[in-house]
């Protein structure tokens, strides 16, 4: 099955749920996304980063410098109680959305 | 916002750890894909790969702060000069293009500046308003009040907080008590100065017990600097005014235009030679000014002075203004007067120059940009982004102007001397013409909107390209500048209209100024000097001392060396200061004075009409026999014994003159051609005649008809006043010639400025057609070259060639017309025997304006005819 490219928008949405698992650096959200997605899931690794700063600038994640897995200097990303609550906003929107084109596409001819 | 502000400081800051987490991500990148096997190098490849554009997602990651990183403005203004110095010719133009329209600009905003924003020095002057009385039944404006009236309004008006009157006057003064100088003086109510709003440099202004004249003086500004070397302790001091011994008590600052005087002194309620009974009688000398309550308009201290009008009339029913209305002004719109209209016309037409300059910029930057199509192209390939691109043209745009801007503030101000000498030293606000803060601002301002103008069109155009094409075909294509060459077609339309506008706009200035100046003046000015002297009355106390000076004083002249003829006269032609008098003609039953028209009146000599070579058409001139006790007698114009005497004439008949005892009876004895006293535009409907030994005057001009140069007899006249009394200081030393040329100094300095811009305007449209038809020529020469290998002739060619601009330029010389005719009405009153719909003037536009775009066309036209088809194919 070929790799889907992510839509425009829903970035932000899985930052924020893969932040909601605890702190992470950036290259740790993008193989995050891909590993629970089951590989199903491309992050163009290089978009991450302006989805990140524009997330930060919102004041739904902060970031703080820190050492890494393997002791090299990385910036963590953490959610923020503002994230949280858009996290929750989103995901409801979410779900709503995807159950309405989902009762579309069911829908007998 | 702190947060952004914070941000933008530290950007560097931010950039390095932008990079640094970049940096991180791709080494963990390049980590797992070891860790799976795969090659060092390989997995770092992979690992960017992965990445994508890195310049893009940083320059994304940075516009998502929301800022525009310092740095890459640096960088851009950085590449911008580098641009500039591969192409010094290219930046050389445009400045100095830019910086024409721009200098031209800032120039004429400092003349507007002054004129209407100038702050004149004093408190609050948009509260001063002046008064003026008017006969409205006879055309006659801006007559000044009798004492009676200022009184009478003084204590009845309610419109005004403060109110005062002066009366200007040539005085003498005696410096360290022995060098006689003549000065502008000022009689004034004790209240005037404060009213006005002004603030002593030193001591104080008068007092209210001081009105009605108590030896105390305030010198001004002006004379306290350059004949008491600014030293405060003037102030108690005492000085010798007209014979007279003064205290003086205070400096007063420059006040502006003709408000402004050397020496001030109070008691305005009597003037040198005019007899208390002509004063009460209704003799109009005093200005007034008032300073509006708070919340007072003009229009309704207007509304109140009408209904004063009214009371005035009914207390004095005889006086001689008794049936006058009354109005204000306020201050600014009385010292900018008449040149209103042509301020506002100059500030057109520069703008409109600057929007011609803006045009050829445009052009030029829109080649270039589209000329850099494969630069952009490798760029945007880079990862530029498209805003990214159109933001580094604008700098360069921006560059651009603020440079001209710069350079445009130095044209300016070199420019701004020559301007005012250009209006003859004869703007009432030149005084105030700087390059002030507020012009600078707006220079700038302009400077930036011309910047974005030029470049914002080009830079979008510019950056429009589709990578793989320019980068296929070597940046060659023209496909892509067609869209472009259109725009400089509409721009080249735009251009011509704008010129034509100004073209016919000069063309009609130029005109009026030449028929005004040809005008039948009816004296001759050449090789006349004129200088003028002033009695003190403390040593001439009467009419007969006077008389009896002004006669051996014109006598002496007469007899001086390398003279052809003198006289004297209290108000030389064009040059104002004349003074009007009831008159009436003494026959049949004689309207009381009060309904008796002014006439203009001038005192003179015997020989004056000699001198200035008025025709004398009947009777006599005046002669030294024409004394005080002689019967009274006077000459008047052809225009005024047609007018008055109708078929009959005036000569030898009795007219009533002046408001003396009720009027003096005087018989006209000559009839003299009309001369153009006031202004060239107009011969005066009546004007009037006295001899200088009946009609007082303690000052009068010298009208010295020399041989040679006239204003090289200026010693000779000295040593000859020095001769008669050695106290006498000469004054306004000049010569009539200048006096005729101040007079039209407005229109000169609208038509030569309009000239200038004008040509200025035509000569970058010429550059701009010029530029447009070479690209195009330049663009298709193969196509040309195929052409012509197939057989096309010359003649064919250069068809092809101006085919191209003849649409563009008639287009705009078809707008031009139309805005000609459209703006036409708004510069009427500055034409002077022409219309603006002249057929002739705009003909003249359009076909002049034609002709140089067809030489401008005719050059890259016949390049291409020339162009050799072998050649030019293989060139492609």
């Amino acid at each position: 099955m070929a790799k889907l490219d992510l839509l425009q928008g829903t970035l932000d949405l899985l930052i924020l749920k893969t932040l909601a698992l605890g702190p992470q650096h950036g290259w740790g959200i993008s193989q995050r996304i891909q590993q629970i997605s089951e590989n199903v899931l491309r992050v163009n690794q290089g978009s991450l980063y302006p989805a990140l700063q524009r997330l930060d600038t919102a004041g739904f994640i902060e970031s703080e410098w820190g050492a890494s897995e393997n002791n090299r200097q990385a910036k963590f990303y953490r959610l923020t109680t503002k994230g949280e609550r858009q996290l929750r906003e989103e995901t409801q929107q979410w779900v709503r959305m995807t159950v309405a084109v989902q009762r579309i596409l069911e829908t007998r001819a | 916002m702190i947060k952004r502000l914070r941000m933008w400081w530290d950007g560097g800051q931010l950039d390095r750890e932008l990079n640094a987490e970049v940096r991180f991500h791709i080494e963990m990148e390049t980590d797992k894909y070891v860790a799976q096997g795969v090659d060092p190098a390989t997995a770092r490849r992979m690992a960017l790969r992965n990445f994508g554009p890195m310049e893009k997602h940083k320059e994304e990651t940075r516009d998502a702060r929301g800022t525009m990183r310092f740095e890459e403005l640096v960088q851009d203004v950085r590449y911008s000069v580098r641009t500039f110095f591969k192409s010094p010719g290219f930046a050389g133009v445009a400045i100095l293009t830019l910086s024409l329209g721009i200098g031209a600009n800032t120039a004429i905003f400092s003349v507007v500046n002054a004129a209407f924003f100038a702050p004149y020095g004093v408190r609050q002057p948009e509260q001063l308003v002046r008064l003026w009385g008017q006969d409205l039944k006879r055309n006659q404006l801006q007559l000044g009040f009798s004492v009676p009236k200022y009184e009478l309004i003084r204590d009845q008006q309610t419109s005004f907080a403060s109110f005062g009157a002066v009366t200007a006057i040539a005085q003498t003064l005696l410096l360290d008590g022995r060098e006689p100088i003549q000065v502008n003086g000022s009689f004034t109510t004790s209240s005037f100065l404060d009213t006005f709003g002004a603030t002593p440099l030193a001591g104080r202004f008068f007092r209210a017990e001081e009105e009605r004249g108590a030896g105390v003086a305030v010198l001004g500004e002006n004379l306290w600097r350059t004949r008491f070397g600014a030293d405060p302790s003037v102030v108690g001091r005492a000085i010798t005014l007209d014979s007279a011994i003064y205290t003086v008590v205070g400096i007063a600052p420059t006040l502006p235009a003709f408000w402004n005087s050397d020496v001030w002194t109070t008691n305005p309620f009597q003037y040198p030679g005019v007899n208390e009974d002509t004063i009460r009688r209704g003799f109009s000398y005093l200005q007034p000014v008032g300073r509006l309550k708070p919340g007072v308009t003009v229009e309704q201290a207007r509304r109140e002075l009408e209904v004063l009008a009214q009371r005035f009339s009914a207390a004095y029913p005889a006086n001689a203004d008794a049936a006058w209305t009354l109005t204000a002004l306020s201050i600014r719109d009385d010292i900018v007067g008449a040149a209103r209209s042509s301020l506002l016309t100059l500030l057109a037409a520069v703008g409109l120059l600057l929007l011609v300059a803006c045009a050829n910029v445009a052009n030029l930057l829109l080649v270039r940009f589209t000329g850099r199509r494969q630069e952009i192209g490798l760029r945007t390939a880079l990862g530029a982004s498209r805003g990214r691109i159109v933001r580094q043209f604008l700098v360069e745009s921006l560059m651009l102007s603020a440079i001209a801007a710069a350079l445009g503030a130095v044209i300016a101000y070199w420019t701004l001397p020559a301007l005012v000498v250009l209006a003859e030293n004869n703007l009432a606000f030149a005084s105030d013409i700087r390059i002030s803060l507020p012009v600078l601002a707006a220079t700038a301002g302009l400077g930036l909107l011309a910047g974005v103008t030029i470049g914002l069109y080009p830079a979008m155009q510019g950056s429009r390209s589709d990578i793989v094409s320019v980068l296929r075909d070597g940046g060659r294509t023209i496909a892509g500048a067609l869209g472009s060459h259109r725009a400089r077609r509409a721009i080249v339309a735009a251009q011509v209209a704008v010129s034509l506008v100004l073209l016919i706009g000069a063309g009609l200035l130029v005109t009026s100024f030449e028929r005004l100046r040809s005008q039948p003046a009816g004296f001759d000015s050449t090789n006349v000097f004129v200088a003028g002297v002033g009695l003190p009355p403390a040593r001439y106390p009467d009419a007969e001392s006077q008389a009896r000076f002004w006669l051996k004083l014109r006598e002496e002249l007469a007899n001086a060396p390398g003279v052809q003829r003198a006289a004297l006269n209290s108000a030389p032609p064009l040059n104002g200061g004349f003074t009007r008098a009831p008159y009436a003609i003494s026959e049949g039953a004689v309207p009381p004075l009060n309904e008796r028209p002014l006439g203009l009146t001038v005192s003179v000599t015997p020989g004056y009409f000699a001198t200035m070579q008025i025709a004398m058409l009947a009777g006599r001139d005046f002669s030294e026999r024409d004394t005080a006790d002689a019967p009274l007698v006077a000459i008047v114009s052809q225009a005024t014994s047609r007018k008055l005497g109708g078929e009959q004439g005036l000569l030898g008949r009795r007219i009533i003159m002046g408001s003396q005892g009720g009027g003096q009876v005087m018989e006209v004895v000559g009839v003299v051609a009309d001369v153009r006293t006031q202004s060239l535009a107009a011969t005066s409907e009546v004007e009037f005649y006295r001899p200088v030994m009946q009609r007082q005057r303690p000052f009068m001009q010298m009208m010295v008809k020399t041989a040679g140069d006239a204003a090289a007899f200026e010693n000779t006249a000295r040593s000859v006043l020095a001769r008669l009394d050695p106290t006498l200081p000469m004054t306004g030393v000049t010569t009539h010639e200048t006096m005729v040329a101040q007079s039209l100094a407005q229109q000169r300095l609208l038509f030569v400025l309009l000239s200038v811009f004008a040509s200025v305007a035509v000569v970058l449209s010429a550059v701009g057609i010029y530029g447009v038809v070479a690209s195009f020529v330049g663009q298709r020469r193969a196509e040309i070259g195929v052409r012509m290998a197939l057989g096309a002739s010359r003649q064919q060619v250069i068809g092809i060639v101006f085919g191209q601009s003849v649409l563009p330029i008639a287009i705009g010389l078809a707008i031009g017309l139309g805005g000609a005719v459209l703006l036409g009405r708004y510069v009427r009153s500055l034409l002077f025997e022409v219309s603006p719909l002249d057929p002739w003037m705009l003909a003249g536009g359009v076909l002049l304006l034609a002709a140089i775009a067809g030489a401008a066309c005719a050059i890259p036209a016949g390049r291409a005819a020339r162009i050799d088809p072998v050649t030019a194919l293989r060139g492609e």
